[in-house]
């Protein structure tokens, strides 16, 4: 038994989702009558860039208090505080960046000129307005031929294609993304160094990477990649650690040298006063950070654990083997732009290793892009 | 002593460009401030100030300098920030992001600032800053790692600091992004780009509110695709156009003009076919919304380096003997492009400045002379424009240079991911020296009205700083070669010429303070120029009646291999008499152990007799070892007792582990640094240590040379 959900491309698909996905989220212990809410078309396709074109797509939402439009609030989009307040309906416009994947948080910003039906609010409602639960306004890959078939073995076979708004372009295909160094950094008594970075520089083409300043326990990760022009392996490197106005640097001509092409451990103990700082030893191992698009499949917030599920292939397909247990559930989609360490290459189409694969929707995941309702 | 500096509040009179402090408490001269990069948004760098004339410039001599390193060696030593000053006051950043307050009178500080996390600075190629913004009261700072600092120019003390990336995505020097550009700050809106074409980073330009540093634009604006599209499809590391120098204002219609870097990978155009749109570019932008209006690109599919860089210029000026608002920028590759600055229509184009344009064409693996080099031409060095002579006064660098293409395969490329980088050379990053040229530099002046050259004067050495002009009839240029030059504006002649003692590589201003009309110009160069044999980090100050004496010329030859600097190895440290020594037992490929990778004492240090010596062991090899000064004779494996008192790790060290300690050089003679495992120090795992005279400088001796440490006494 085949079920398909709607064909969701272009503009035509958002108002589809948008029809069904309008954020009525409200703030918490306020009467029903005081509930401020935000009312957002909540997902939009991924543009192709343009040089020609602004490259943004006017958006337009409203705020609500009690259900009803609140004109004069100020609104802000992630950081951006929309310039003006809200018209006498609660509209507001916002030129979202729709050639970006990614979830743009609505909040608002102000209340003080805050009206209902041209009457001012009192502080209660003011105040309600202000904890007016986030909204998101979501750009993502499109959904397309979503359908699921009930297979021999009880599982469900969830396939479909994603891509750009144009419905002809697929995502960029699950790609490496970088190698992995990481390590730990202590003081000369042993304890973490928070604050600090690691950087490593190629001895052949003058590039370096900059790690994440280390955390309370004195960790840290980076991009990396143990390349260089010249062939041969190891690959030596140049290291130096900087915290604050301090930078540990090693001899002229010392290195540390990593396996080709691969990720690595490299702890560090800085030197008490007055010593120069010991040179540490890389532990190389194999395997990658990758980056892909990934469909998912999720009742509410919890993700259906798949039997399968592959990395999407070069035209965009993806697939996925829902467990039997999932027989008759009304199911949502989520897409997400993931990065994940892969001991084994990522390649379009191949299957993703499965202790990757999140027990919830992660936060950066767009939920509800769409659903289907799978057989009994 | 630190002086309280009044808010200025700053009023524009659109009418005439002219710059006006409504409030001054010292009741200066408005006229007489440097409020923004080029002293006007225009980028206009004209002066209205005309004390100083064709006829008294001869008089022109040094009021004062100051030398930043004073108070932070660690400062590098090169400079090309353009100062502010305001109310009398000289803003001025440094290399590596330090910020200075000097009296414009008296040369004396006032206040210096020092961001937070400096020593990550070390790691950038470039540590440039070329300069600051003023508006709201407050100074703003672009830091090398990617920060938007707001600092009180009362005190110097930090008003509030953001990181770019919170509203610009993956703006982060991980990614490749620096910035070394001075900000601009108009209508209360501080408008920035960011570096980092060589490292395929997506150029943008955005603006923040000057009260609280919140995004002032939806979005920012991105001046290419995304990575993944279109271009940019090959290859993570494929990128640029980056707007990495100021932006110039039309105040007439709220327009942001824009200038873009090259595309990368900068010498491979064949990874990224087509012209690369918005690349080398000048681009127009609505103030409020960051939206485009128009853009025109100055060279398409760049393959040489050539970006447009310099800040442009917006002004109003005859063309064909009709008024006409204008704008104009020249490029790397040394050619001058005017457009209509309403609509970006083409008035000139390529309007030849420097002698010799040849670029054929990379081919792999092919030497290829080109002229000039990727470093320009025009690098981000600003023009000026004198509205009275209808003139852009140009400062370049008459270069040339050999690239060989890389052979690198496009399976190779294809592979690269974030935390790499090509540029598609093979031979350094600007390619090598032509044998027998030599760079050297000019001024230009560009009639407006006809679109042609009507002079130019050759320098000796590259012009890297840019030209000022005075409305008394003056071009002030600084040069490679130390000297500060004034131009008469209208025929090109040298009127006067002052020795600074250190490269140029940043423009003149001109300013009033206390009645006197002084000329400010910070001085060190550009390791990118001037062979790089930068040596300072100064401002100097120049008035009429100032000293005559000038400096000794820079030296121009690149500073000499490292033999005389010191090396990690062995280094001082800030407690007298103490030097601390690094050794590092390893493995080789036969399995032999060996110190420094040299055995049998191979290495050779030098200590003074007295001295502190603080050993750090590191153990790289695969068996567990230590580290002990043991007499010279006992190298034959006879004894593992120290030396000096406390000369010994005690304890071997296990594999990636290392141990810390001090004893003291108390009689003089030789000795040997050696494996705590008499077999090894048999074999020949052991360095020398020799005790020298109490006064005998500290050395390293090794196959490469001799490392040498004045000894202080």
């Amino acid at each position: 038994m085949t079920t398909r959900t709607r064909h969701l491309s272009g503009l035509a698909a958002v108002s589809a989702v948008a029809a069904a996905g309008i954020l009525a989220a409200t703030a918490t212990g306020a009467r029903t009558a005081d509930r401020a809410s935000f009312s957002l078309p909540r997902v939009f396709p991924v543009q192709l860039w343009k040089a020609t074109s602004e490259n943004v797509t006017q958006v337009t939402g409203k705020l609500l208090l009690g259900g009803k439009p609140v004109s004069g609030a100020q609104v802000r989009i992630d950081r951006y505080v929309l310039p003006g307040t809200t018209g006498s309906d609660g509209s507001f416009t916002y030129a979202l960046d729709t050639t970006l994947p990614g979830r743009h948080k609505v909040t608002v910003a102000g209340s003080d000129g805050a009206k209902v039906a041209g009457k001012s609010i009192s502080g209660d409602q003011r105040s309600a307005l202000l904890a007016t639960p986030a909204g998101t306004l979501d750009v993502t890959y499109g959904l397309t031929n979503v359908r699921s078939v009930k297979q021999a073995d009880g599982t469900f076979l969830v396939t479909g294609q994603a891509g750009y708004a144009d419905g002809k372009t697929p995502p960029p295909p699950v790609t490496i993304y970088t190698y992995r160094l990481s390590g730990t950094i202590l003081d000369a008594a042993g304890q973490p160094v928070a604050g600090a970075y690691v950087s490593t520089r190629t001895l052949d083409r003058s590039f370096w990477t900059l790690s994440e300043p280390t955390d309370q326990a004195g960790r840290y990760t980076s991009l990396f990649t143990a390349s260089a022009e010249q062939p041969g392996n190891p690959v030596p490197f140049d290291i130096r650690v900087a915290q604050g106005e301090n930078i540990y640097e090693y001899p002229a001509g010392e290195h540390v040298t990593f396996q080709r092409l691969q990720s690595a451990t490299m702890d560090v103990q800085l030197p008490p006063a007055g010593f120069a700082i010991s040179i540490p030893v890389a532990r190389s191992y194999k395997g990658a950070v990758y980056e892909g698009v990934v469909v998912g499949v999720a009742t509410g917030a919890k993700v259906i654990d798949p039997v399968k599920a592959n990395w999407l292939d070069k035209s965009g397909n993806f697939s996925l083997v829902l467990p039997a247990s999932a027989a008759g559930k009304r199911v949502s989609l989520w897409v997400r732009k993931s990065r994940v360490f892969l001991a084994a290459e990522g390649k379009p189409g191949a299957a993703i290793e499965k202790d990757v694969w999140p027990a919830k929707v992660p936060n950066d995941a767009v939920p509800n892009v769409t659903a289907l309702t799978l057989a009994k | 002593m630190r002086r309280r500096i009044a808010a200025v509040a700053v009023a524009l009179v659109a009418a005439t460009g002219a710059l006006v402090a409504a409030t001054a408490s010292s009741g200066a001269d408005s006229k007489g401030d440097w409020l923004t990069y080029g002293g006007t948004f225009d980028q206009n760098r004209h002066s209205p100030l005309t004390s100083i004339t064709p006829d008294n410039v001869a008089t022109l001599g040094r009021a004062f300098s100051y030398n930043y390193r004073q108070v932070d060696a660690r400062i590098p030593p090169n400079q090309g920030a353009i100062p502010l000053v305001v109310n009398g006051v000289i803003y001025s950043s440094t290399a590596a992001n330090r910020v200075f307050a000097i009296d414009g009178t008296t040369g004396k500080l006032l206040w210096w600032f020092r961001p937070s996390d400096t020593a990550v600075f070390r790691n950038f190629g470039i540590t440039a800053n070329r300069g600051l913004a003023y508006c709201d009261n407050k100074l703003f700072l672009l830091t090398l790692d990617m920060r938007l600092i707001a600092i009180n120019p009362s005190d110097g003390s930090l008003a509030q600091q953001i990181k770019i990336s919170d509203a610009v995505p993956d703006a982060e020097p991980q990614f490749g992004y620096s910035e070394t550009m001075a900000p601009i700050c108009y209508k209360n809106k501080v408008i920035i780009g960011g570096a980092g074409s060589d490292y395929g980073v997506r150029g943008f330009t955005m603006a923040y509110n000057a009260r609280d540093l919140t995004p002032a634009w939806a979005n920012p604006f991105w001046t290419i695709p995304p990575e993944g599209q279109d271009w940019r499809a090959f290859g993570r590391f494929h990128g640029g156009g980056t707007n990495w120098n100021p932006q110039t204002i039309d105040e007439e219609t709220d327009t942001v003009f824009i200038t873009t870097g090259s595309p990368s990978p900068i010498y491979y155009a064949a990874l990224r076919p087509g012209p690369n749109p918005k690349s080398d570019s000048l681009i127009a932008l609505d103030l409020n919304t960051g939206k485009q209006k128009w853009w025109q690109q100055q060279l398409a599919g760049d393959q040489w380096g050539y970006d447009t860089a310099q800040p442009a210029l917006v002004y109003s000026g005859k063309v064909g003997g009709k008024k006409r608002r204008v704008v104009s920028v020249a490029t790397k590759e040394g050619v001058w492009f005017a457009y209509d600055a309403k609509t970006g229509a083409p008035i000139y184009q390529r309007i030849k400045l420097i002698s010799r344009i040849e670029h054929p064409s990379l081919k792999p693996g092919v030497p290829v002379t080109i002229y000039p080099a990727s470093l320009g031409g025009v690098n981000y060095a600003p023009s000026s424009y004198d509205p009275s002579l209808n003139y852009v006064f140009t400062a370049t660098l008459e270069s040339a240079a050999v690239l060989v293409q890389n052979t690198t395969s496009k399976k190779i490329d294809r592979n690269r991911v974030r935390g790499d980088v090509d540029l598609g050379l093979s031979n350094g990053d600007f390619g090598q020296l032509l044998q027998g040229w030599h760079d050297y530099g000019s001024v230009t002046a560009v009639d407006v009205n006809t679109g042609k050259l009507v002079w130019k004067t050759n320098t000796p050495e590259p012009e890297r700083g840019g030209v000022t002009t005075t409305a008394s009839g003056l071009a002030f240029v600084g040069g490679g070669d130390g000297v500060l030059r004034a131009f008469d504006s209208k025929s090109g002649k040298v009127l006067w010429s002052f020795q600074t003692g250190a490269q140029i590589a940043a423009a003149p201003v001109l300013y009033t303070a206390d009645g006197t009309q002084y000329l400010a110009v910070n001085v060190g160069g550009t390791p990118t120029s001037s062979n790089g044999g930068t040596s300072t980090s100064r401002l100097e100050v120049f008035k009429l009646g100032g000293t005559k004496e000038q400096s000794a010329a820079p030296a121009l030859t690149p500073v000499p291999a490292t033999t005389l600097a010191p090396t990690a190895y062995l280094s001082l440290d800030t407690k007298p008499k103490t030097v601390r020594i690094q050794v590092v037992s390893q493995t080789g490929p036969d399995g032999t152990g060996y110190l420094d990778e040299l055995t049998k004492g191979g290495a050779i240090f030098a200590v003074p007799q007295g001295w502190t010596v603080n050993l750090t062991f590191s153990n790289h090899s695969a068996q567990p070892s230590g580290a002990v000064v043991i007499p010279l004779s006992a190298t034959d494996g006879s004894s593992t007792s120290p030396a000096f008192s406390g000369a010994t790790t005690s304890a071997a060290v296990a594999n990636g582990g290392s141990r810390y300690f001090s004893f003291t050089a108390a009689t003089q003679g030789t000795y040997a640094i050696a494996s705590t495992d008499t077999a090894q120090t048999k074999a020949g795992q052991w360095a020398t240590l020799k005790v020298v005279a109490p006064t005998a400088p500290i050395t390293l001796t090794l196959p490469t040379g001799v490392f040498t440490i004045r000894n202080p006494g």
